[in-house]
């Protein structure tokens, strides 16, 4: 019986930690999608170096702003993950790894603002958005929320 | 109970398994190596963390609590070694962090300084990344030790 209690207990935990990643890395990426509907130059300067029709930046908006309300709600919150992840990958490849006129990024670490030590990794809010994105796709979204896609939940 | 299972749905069983375990492996890596970097900066002697101490009135020297916070509790969660505890300390320490620093500037009301995102993002991961392990745990990809407290 007390067993028991503390699987639940435990189970519960689980699903609250799904929550507290799907929501966590969803609202902070719509954020970011925002960022394109008002107009932030950001990726459309690196589609341009890319060569890329601009339009594109679309895309990323969809991904983004999307991608992060589906693992908000829990509506095929897996997807929404994958989208996430996905697009953190094609963001890294594009303005991160020192192609086109980009610095190489990935084995940097930041200065503080006196230029004086290290502060944190170059890359360490992508790969938050990177990683974070594919394991709500590994974890999916748990008991609370829509409960929407099925498996794909 | 002797319900059959086919081949396929054993070892789709198998990786349904496998990927949640996965999963906790990255996240807690992840949350654990990026914020150890931050302590080799506050070992360095990171001003931020110091300026917030003596605007509160605290001892300076309290910083060096980030050796404990943020040194050795992300080592726990990384390696797998009462994971659970240590990822407790780290969300202790970032809500400190939010309520010493980053609530009465009004930091958590505003964007990014380029317009792009919450300007909070970064530390709101580690707090927010922390607790998620402190309720999921270790899972199997890890020293696996200190039972219900990994």
């Amino acid at each position: 019986m007390g067993e028991t209690m503390a699987a639940q207990a435990l189970q519960s935990n689980e699903d609250l930690g799904k929550l507290i990643i799907r929501v966590t890395v969803g609202v902070l990426i719509v954020f970011h999608g925002l960022a394109v509907l008002t107009g932030d130059p950001g990726i459309p300067n690196r589609l341009a170096a890319w060569g890329l029709p601009e339009q594109l930046k679309w895309l990323g908006f969809f991904a983004e702003f999307f991608g992060g309300l589906m693992m908000i709600a829990g509506a095929y919150a897996r997807v929404g993950g994958f989208l996430v992840g996905l697009f953190m990958v094609m963001a890294i490849i594009m303005s991160h790894i020192g192609l086109m006129g980009s610095q190489n990024h990935l084995f940097m670490v930041a200065m503080n603002p006196g230029g004086n030590h290290w502060d944190h990794y170059f890359l360490d809010t992508q790969m938050f958005y990177l990683l974070g994105g594919f394991s709500v796709f590994f974890l999916g979204a748990g008991k609370y929320g829509l409960n929407m896609g099925g498996e794909w939940n | 109970m002797a319900i059959t299972m086919s081949e396929a749905e054993r070892s789709s069983e198998w990786l349904i398994a496998r990927r949640e375990e996965t999963a906790k492996l990255i996240v807690r890596v992840a949350v654990g190596a990026l914020i150890l970097l931050h302590t080799w900066a506050v070992i360095n002697g990171e001003e931020a963390i110091r300026d917030t101490l003596a605007s509160w009135g605290l001892p300076v020297a309290l910083a060096w609590t980030a050796v404990i916070f943020e040194g050795i509790a992300p080592i726990m969660v990384i390696l797998g070694v009462y994971a659970r505890a240590g990822a407790w300390m780290m969300t202790f320490w970032m809500v400190m962090a939010f309520a010493l620093a980053h609530i009465h500037t009004g930091h958590i009301f505003q964007l990014a300084q380029n317009g792009v995102g919450w300007r909070v993002e970064g530390p709101f991961f580690f707090l927010a990344l922390s607790l998620a392990v402190a309720m999921l745990g270790a899972g199997r990809y890890g020293l696996n030790i200190g039972g219900r407290w990994n």
